[in-house]
């Protein structure tokens, strides 16, 4: 250790002590750097100067994209990803749109408002606080729970309103027929001045949550935020997985194997029923009918199968085109189990033909039986119900069926003649055969229930059973579970309502299709810097989004960037080639002139590493006085080329040019320094150090 | 290792040692040739003579290990005998430069040229960065002594050699008192380029003897300095190799006659052969060594 100390301690004596000799070397050195240092800063400046403008505007980070090209919806999940994958994102906002026609609010003081406001048509987009292009014009904060609203200029002048001033907004929503309207009321939270492009625009932003809530509204959904039902005209469709067919015992009538491939080969698989309470539909139908029909059963089975075009719901489609004649096809959903006012109760679907319709032969069936009745098909009014008699519910006035999901929907208790009938034939208060709110959806037929053999007791004794022995006891009912007779549909529903298809609407008492999350298809999304730009549209391209951002102007100040590095790199290492040749000969002429020192130094002993440790520390010394040099004298040259002197009459000539060195340029030009100083010493020092000692010395003499 | 009973340590032996020096480009070359035995013992004093061109100062530099000798595989002796450096008392250690030399053991030769052999050439070679003091001082720092070790070194040194210079503001009172203390001397802390040819040649001698060599090589040292300065530093020289415990031997190439009778007890001669380009070692005269003078020191 105390050896390499007495090498460094005589290298750096010679160079300073022999300054006048080394000071030169220094000089070139620095030289040398001096002008690569000022490249560099000259490039960074060049390259700030084309960033300010992009930088300072907020579009300048802006990555306008949309899935047009197979993109994935803009759903929450797309969003969070495309947030995590980018990276540097800012924030993400999708863009939505929706013309609404605001009206200030007429306050308290009518006489404020010198003549009636029209009505203005304001096109409303997609914000979120912390949207730069609000966030530019001081509006930071902006709440979708509290209707807030950012208006252009020439929305606010026309509207005659104020920041924090309140603006009437007319919705409309139209459904078949159906029209509504309603009113909002919003706040004016900030004003976007208009520029030149889209001057007198009447336009406002509003928070994303806003925009999603109009697009429920216009679709006709409900919107809860806003106490706003659902359209009238809305109401989700009802699916089955099942059908039931009837057809008369007989060679002609029956299902042909025709018939049964038929229906396999559109998606049904046929089963043929020899027991259960689907036989005699769960006892509304006449012994004689067990006797005299056959029953089968159709299921949907997979429809993945390419080949197969299902048949879906359509009864009478199946019921055309089979060769069995006059044979009958039900819609069917398995019984239900539900409480109804607390009590559990198996909802059995019946749907049935009139007399009047294909199949209504079915109900000379129920004429022997007195149960004849029918719901109609209806996704409008499902939600009606019969009970037998012997039903504790029978006769309360108001219904609730809690479903497995903990929906309460309400129920029309429809008495009608099979009430009626059973309780007939007990004796008991005759109902009234139809009730002010049931429409003609229930239909009694009268069918002189009174003249029929079966007793009611024995009715819904069996229909008890029939139940109890069914499905619905696996499934945990009891065996005394009553039964109630539902229109199909509902069950329908109830299916969907569990598995969150649809739900009920207590406002228009229908079920509709859950509104499925909003998803974008546009989002204008913010990168930290310019420079992220770039990369996140690369990203987004990749996924398939069209995009729109100034990255073709950002990559151009990439570029020029980058080819201006390039540039400077080249000449850089031209000069620095140069710079280690200059070095080496001035060190190596240097170090010829030491041959004499270096010959006495071997000649007492001393090391070729010794010898070569001091030529190359003396390098060493040299190159970082350079770098020095150069770093301070490049400093103070950007800033006296930066200095705007315009005023100085004596430097009025000076153009003030943008030198821009940044502190790692300045550590790579002394990096570089010290490496062209310590590599043109390497051959030097390597040659001192081989040295005869005794020719180094008679040499040296005369160097 | 020997021990010489009669207090004769002989210091370096050699014979039948050849260099030949050649000058490839112009296909010229010079041999030198020592085919004789010599045998120098601590203590001596040894003057090179002859004419100019005859090879004395290349025989020096084989000596001093500076280069080797070109007959390695015929070379019948060639050694030094070196104070052990670990025992106290008078051991010596023979170190065998010709199987040094053939066996490349370069560490092994830097090390004997740091710590044995000191050198006082022809022009003296001062180190143009450093101070006077810090010259004499560089083989101590070589050899890893102290800086206390330095100073001392070579304060004793530079008034030994009488190597002083008054500063000018110093008043003349105080001179005696402070020549002495480096502080006062001006001349410790001057560079090289301010010395007079006498002081450099005289800073040259204490240079090559500051690490106590075993044996130090001095070429043509008084060329500079006018007869009595060339005797005080001679004897100086002559003094300081001689008397001190395992002393050295000195090996000094002069044209004086005269010096090398009053200073030497041996003295070789050579001279040039007449049919090739040779010169070789003729003569070896030994002489008792004036002990009175030794011990007046
Ligand atoms: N590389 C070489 N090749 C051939 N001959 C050389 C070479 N170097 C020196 N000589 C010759 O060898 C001879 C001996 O040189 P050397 O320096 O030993 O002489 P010297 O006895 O010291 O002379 P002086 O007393 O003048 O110093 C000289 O004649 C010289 O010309
Ligand atoms: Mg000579």
């Amino acid at each position: 250790m105390s050896r390499v100390g007495l090498y460094m301690g005589m290298a750096s004596k010679d160079v300073f002590r022999l300054w006048s000799a080394t000071q030169l070397q220094v000089i070139i050195i620095a030289g040398i750097c001096l002008p690569i240092l000022l490249l560099l800063g000259l490039k960074n400046g060049h390259v700030a100067d084309l960033r300010e403008e992009l930088a300072t505007s907020p579009t300048g980070r802006q990555v306008i994209f949309w899935a047009a090209r197979d993109g994935a919806l803009l759903s929450d999940g797309v969003i969070e990803n495309i947030r995590e994958s980018v990276g540097n994102v800012d924030v993400i906002i999708p863009e939505s749109q929706k013309l609404v026609f605001g009206s200030p609010v007429n306050d308290d003081s009518g006489e404020e408002l010198a003549q009636p406001q029209e009505e203005v048509p304001i096109t409303l987009y997609s914000t979120l606080p912390g949207d730069p292009l609000l966030m530019q014009f001081g509006v930071n904060e902006i709440s979708g729970e509290q209707l807030e609203v950012v208006l252009s200029e020439a929305a606010v002048k026309k509207l005659g309103v104020e920041v924090g001033s309140h603006l009437d907004v007319r919705l409309t929503r139209k459904l078949g027929a159906d029209r509504e309207e309603h009113f909002l009321e919003f706040k004016v939270v900030g004003v976007l001045p208009s520029r030149e492009q889209g001057e007198g625009q009447t336009t406002g932003y509003a928070h994303i949550e806003t925009l999603e809530n109009l697009d429920r509204y216009t679709a006709g959904d409900a919107v809860a935020a806003w106490g706003i039902p659902a359209m009238s005209g809305r109401a989700a469709s009802d699916v089955y997985e099942s059908m039931l067919v009837f057809c008369f015992r007989g060679g002609g009538t029956e299902l042909s194997t025709d018939d049964i491939s038929f229906l396999e080969s559109r998606g049904l698989e046929v089963q043929r029923l020899d027991e259960g309470p689907e036989l005699d539909l769960f006892g509304t139908l006449s012994k004689g009918a067990l006797d005299e029909l056959v029953t089968y059963r159709l299921n949907r089975v997979s429809w993945e199968d390419p080949g197969i075009t299902p048949i879906r719901d359509s009864t009478q489609l199946i019921v055309r085109n089979t060769q069995a004649e006059d044979d009958l096809a039900l819609r069917w959903v398995d019984p239900v189990k539900v409480k109804i006012n607390g009590v559990p109760h198996a909802l059995v679907g019946l749907s049935l033909p009139t007399k009047r319709e294909t199949g209504g032969w079915l109900n000379t069936y129920m004429e022997k039986t007195g149960r004849r009745f029918t719901f109609q098909q209806s996704v409008d009014n499902p939600c009606q119900i019969l009970f037998p008699a012997s039903s504790p519910m029978n006769g309360e006035a108001e219904l609730l069926v809690e479903t497995a999901g903990g929906d309460k929907i309400p129920l029309l208790n429809s008495t009608s003649a099979f009430v009626a009938s059973l309780q007939d034939e007990t004796g008991e208060t005759a109902v009234p055969s139809t009730s002010p709110d049931v429409d003609d959806s229930v239909i009694a037929e009268d069918g002189g229930g009174g003249s029929q053999e079966s007793a009611a007791s024995t009715s819904a004794d069996k229909l008890s059973q029939v139940v109890a022995g069914d499905d619905l006891a696996a499934a945990g009912a009891s065996s005394e579970m009553p039964i109630a007779i539902v229109p199909v549909t509902l069950l329908s529903f109830l299916e969907q309502l569990d598995s969150g298809v649809v739900k009920y609407d207590s406002g228009s008492r229908r079920f509709i299709d859950v509104p499925s999350a909003v998803d974008f298809t546009k989002a204008r999304l913010y990168t930290d810097t310019i420079d992220d730009v770039p990369e996140a549209v690369e990203w987004l391209a990749e996924a398939k989004y069209a995009v729109l951002s100034e990255s073709s102007r950002i990559a151009e100040i990439q570029e020029q960037d980058q080819s201006l590095q390039i540039l400077v790199l080249v000449v850089a290492l031209g000069v620095f080639v140069f710079g280690v040749i200059t070095v080496f000969s001035v060190l190596v002429d240097s170090t010829d002139r030491k041959k004499g020192t270096i010959g006495i130094l071997r000649v007492m002993g001393m090391s070729r590493f010794g010898v070569f440790s001091i030529v190359l520390f003396r390098a060493f010394v040299i190159g970082l006085l350079a770098a020095v040099l150069c770093i301070v004298f490049g400093f103070a040259l950007a800033e006296f080329l930066r200095l705007d002197v315009a005023d100085t009459a004596a430097l009025g000539w000076k153009p003030t040019i943008s030198v821009m060195i940044n502190p790692i340029d300045a550590l790579l030009i002394a990096f570089g320094a010290l490496l062209c100083a310590s590599l043109g010493a390497v051959v030097p020092a390597l040659r001192a150090s081989g040295l005869d000692p005794f020719d180094a010395i008679t040499e040296g003499q005369f160097g | 290792m020997a021990s010489v009973a009669e207090g004769l340590n002989p210091v370096l032996r050699l014979s039948g040692l050849r260099h030949r020096l050649s000058d490839r480009a112009r296909n010229e070359h010079y041999t030198v040739y020592v085919d004789q035995c010599l045998e120098f013992y601590s203590r001596d004093f040894i003057g090179l003579l002859g004419p100019s061109g005859c090879g004395k100062t290349t025989l020096l530099t084989v000596l001093g290990l500076l280069r080797s000798p070109t007959n390695l595989d015929d070379l019948s002796e060639f050694e030094l005998f070196v104070p052990e450096e670990v025992s106290r008392d008078d051991s010596w250690q023979r170190i065998d430069m010709r199987e040094a030399w053939q066996k490349r053991k370069y560490r092994l030769i830097e090390k004997m040229r740091r710590r044995h052999i000191g050198f006082a050439l022809q022009s003296g070679e001062l180190i143009s960065s450093l101070t006077v003091q810090e010259n004499i001082g560089m083989p101590l720092k070589l050899n890893g002594a102290g800086e206390t070790e330095v100073a001392s070194r070579t304060k004793e040194l530079m008034s030994q050699f009488k190597l002083t210079r008054l500063r000018d503001s110093e008043s003349e009172g105080n001179s005696t008192q402070e020549q002495d203390s480096d502080v006062g001397n001006a001349l410790a802390d001057s560079r090289i380029n301010r010395l007079s040819g006498g002081e450099y040649q005289r800073v040259a001698l204490a240079r090559s003897i500051a690490h106590r060599p075993s044996v130090v090589f001095v070429d043509e040292p008084t060329s500079a300095l006018n007869r009595e300065l060339a005797h005080g530093a001679l004897s100086v020289m002559r003094d300081l190799q001689r008397n001190r415990e395992r002393a050295g031997i000195t090996f000094m190439i002069t044209h004086d006659e005269d010096l090398a009778q009053e200073f030497c007890n041996v003295v070789v001669r050579m001279a040039p052969r007449r049919n090739e380009p040779a010169g070789e070692v003729v003569e070896v005269t030994r002489c008792e060594i004036d002990t009175e003078v030794g011990s007046n020191e």
